[in-house]
């Protein structure tokens, strides 16, 4: 049972924290911040589209450019076959010019960028290309290779004495398949996995760590004894870190808000990109996920990392102190990370199952693959579990942690605290 | 009412800090909890505020067992400190607020407490920016912004200037006219002298005086006896006058300008001499007196005896 007394300081406490972050200056500059990001990111190409289709109708992607524009690619030919009048016709973004002169002669041209690139061929289907810096989206080896191979594939089928038009028909035959996934797909939940993964990791460690900082900082600033002479340090806890996990619920309803009303104000201009698209119209499911693991993940962590703060007598402590409880709750986020390709992987299963991780893990795997609704019950009673028995720890530490001072207690003693009864 | 502290142990680790501790305190009466550093004041007073509980023993009010959450409490704690960047009044209010007052009477209750303490003007800067001893008062109000019933002040005058030590002083009266218990520890005697009924003495975690300070005093022998004179008197000749009542005999020398006599006298009787024998003495003598009275040791000396030699 709840008392009266109880719950109008938990009230206090909560309204008191969470109004005390709300109005805090760096929470807010940092939210607004995020948000005008946001609408800038998702704004630009609509504002950037209207000057373009006034000012340069021409500059469109395939546009014959002119000569002098051409990318001079020099051509030693030693095969035999001829090659370069069928490049310059398949490529015309380059220019292909026969050269008699010797490969390190051309490749000191290719250095000071007299040629672009210098193909060498050896026989009709083996050649070199010389470049001077590869860039990794440069396509030209491939589209030569193919050129080069169609040619030859066309020449050896015209010996055997086939018809141009016969050949012509066979190879530009292709196959159509479709691919019907009956679960999800993961090249559209991709995106917003990854961005979504990234939402939690950050949320609930900042968060959480905010607690730990406040914890810290009426420890340090020696407020505590006076405080918990006020009300139970129990109503402390909850309220402290309810306050704050709804000011990060806040902060991100709020973003999503923005984020959501400029992609409907911009809708036309992002219609063309489906990976958007499917960011925001991703099902309601995901986005309840969202919350439900935000949440759980949170008060999990907050938890801990409340009776780590409540440890610590220095401020100055408070980082290193948390170290391991960040590194624990980063293993979770790497552990998903990874396995966003393959998120059907039997790491991310166990890893799903276990309270510390699961926030991550289980909803990389519901939001990527279908999961068994038992399984996802499974995962979230585990959670909660753990939740509940991680704040019953924690309010024992933070009870008898908050008027430690001095150096911090070693093991033998925590648990010896939590040993005592009330 | 009566707050009890009842034979009361507590041990940290092997260290034992409490032995078998007892006092109590009642409404319209201060109890100053005297004792040196260490001594354990500290932490009875956050077991009477159930930080921690007690290995053994009770604290009971009016004989039943104290719950601090179920009173209306001032606390002023040792560790002084608040949240130094906000705002003073929001700070007094809500934590008027988490001791149960509505928020009406915390805000009223917060601007007559500043209005108390002098600092009203203070309600919206940020604690930080106050003075040390500022910063103390909105600590003191802090304690007392419920209107407590029971008042508990760990080293209240510790960094006062002699100005809010007086300011300080007169609220403790006001709270013990007012009929609250009020325990309080400190180290100036004098302080606690003036306000206090009753003492409780510490040593090394167990109590060596709990009494009224009058009879605490009147425990002591009164053979110490004050003399002086309309006029000023050879101090040869008194001497001789009294040698055979006194074990000792010191002359004060202020006021005259000759090395040989005294105004006033200091003498220590002998056990079987009594104050009236020795004043008959002097009265039949023909001598002039203008002051005669028994030195009673001052708490700071009572503090000394019974609390100097523990380490």
């Amino acid at each position: 049972m709840i008392k009266k007394r109880d719950w109008e300081q938990f009230k206090t406490i909560f309204s008191y924290e969470y109004m005390g972050i709300i109005k805090n200056k760096v929470y807010l500059i940092t939210t607004i911040i995020i948000m005008v990001v946001v609408a800038v990111v998702l704004t630009t190409p609509t504002v950037v589209g209207m000057f373009k289709s006034d000012d340069e109708p021409g500059d469109e992607p395939g546009t014959d450019p002119g000569v002098t524009d051409k990318l001079r690619v020099a051509v030693i030919n030693n095969s035999g076959m001829q090659i370069e009048e069928i490049l310059n016709l398949s490529l015309p973004n380059y220019n292909f010019v026969s050269e008699n002169s010797n490969l390190d002669d051309l490749k000191d041209k290719v250095n000071k960028e007299e040629y672009y690139a210098a193909l060498v061929m050896s026989n009709p289907l083996e050649f070199d290309l010389y470049v001077k810096d590869y860039v990794i989206t440069n396509t030209l080896m491939q589209q030569i290779s193919s050129v080069i191979e169609y040619n030859y594939k066309i020449t050896e089928l015209q010996n055997q004495g086939v018809s141009l038009e016969e050949i012509q028909r066979i190879l530009a035959s292709t196959v159509k398949s479709n691919l019907i996934e009956l679960g999800k797909s993961s090249e559209q939940t991709f995106l917003y996995a990854y961005i979504l993964l990234m939402f939690l990791y950050i949320a609930v460690n900042l968060y959480g760590q905010l607690v730990a900082t406040s914890v810290a900082t009426e420890k340090s600033s020696r407020a505590m004894e006076l405080l918990i002479s006020s009300a139970k340090p129990l109503n402390f806890m909850f309220g402290k870190i309810l306050g704050s996990g709804t000011a990060g619920l806040t902060q991100l309803v709020g973003v999503m808000g923005v984020s959501f009303g400029f992609y409907k104000i911009n809708e036309s201009t992002w219609s063309k990109y489906p990976l958007v698209t499917s960011l925001f119209d991703m099902p309601a499911d995901v986005l309840f996920y969202t919350i439900l693991f935000f949440l759980l993940g949170y008060f999990l962590y907050a938890f801990i990392y409340g009776a780590v703060g409540s440890l610590v007598s220095r401020i100055e402590d408070v980082n290193t102190s948390i170290l391991p409880v960040t590194f624990l709750y980063m293993a979770g986020f790497l552990v998903s990370m990874v396995n966003l390709v393959n998120p059907k992987g039997l790491v991310v299963r166990i890893f799903s199952f276990i309270p510390f991780f699961s926030p991550m893990c289980m909803f990389l795997r519901i939001i990527m693959t279908s999961v068994p609704i038992w399984e996802i019950a499974i995962s979230i009673a585990i959670l909660v579990a753990t939740i509940i028995f991680t704040g019953y720890v924690a309010a024992k530490i933070y009870r008898v942690g908050v008027l430690m001072y001095g150096k911090p207690p070693k093991i033998k003693e925590l648990v010896k605290v939590l040993k005592t009864k009330e | 009412m009566t707050l009890e502290v009842k034979n009361v142990y507590k041990s940290f680790g092997t260290k034992e800090v409490l032995k078998d501790v007892s006092f109590s305190a009642s409404s319209g009466s201060a109890l100053g909890l005297l004792g040196r550093n260490g001594a354990g004041k500290t932490t009875i007073m956050r077991i009477i505020m159930r930080f921690f509980n007690a290995d053994k023993g009770s604290i009971l009010l009016d004989n039943k067992t104290f719950y601090p959450e179920h009173h209306s409490i001032g606390y002023l704690p040792e560790e002084r400190g608040l949240y130094p960047k906000k705002p003073i009044g929001s700070q007094l209010i809500y934590l008027a607020r988490l001791k149960g007052l509505s928020t009406k009477d915390a805000k009223t209750n917060t601007v007559k407490w500043l209005e108390r303490l002098g600092l009203d003007d203070q309600f919206n800067k940020k604690l930080n920016t106050l003075s040390k001893g500022n910063q103390q008062k909105i600590q003191l109000a802090a304690s007392l912004v419920n209107d407590p019933d029971i008042v508990i002040l760990d080293e209240p005058f510790s960094g006062l200037d002699p100005v809010n030590a007086v300011l300080l002083k007169n609220i403790v009266k006001e709270l013990v006219e007012d009929g609250k218990i009020v325990i309080f520890s400190s180290h100036q005697m004098n302080y606690v002298e003036e306000l206090c009924d009753r003492i409780a003495l510490l040593t090394l975690g167990t109590i060596v005086l709990h009494d009224s300070i009058f009879n605490i005093k009147k425990s002591y022998p009164n053979d110490n006896i004050f003399v002086s004179f309309t006029k000023p008197q050879n101090v040869a000749s008194i001497k001789n006058f009294v040698g055979n009542y006194v074990m000792s005999f010191e002359a004060q020398k202020s006021g005259t300008n000759t090395e040989n006599e005294a105004f006033s006298f200091i003498m220590k009787l002998k056990d079987d001499i009594s104050k009236d024998a020795l004043l008959r003495m002097f009265v039949d003598a023909d001598y002039e007196i203008d002051d005669f009275h028994v030195i009673e040791p001052t708490l700071e000396e009572i503090f000394v005896d019974k609390a100097g030699d523990a380490i």
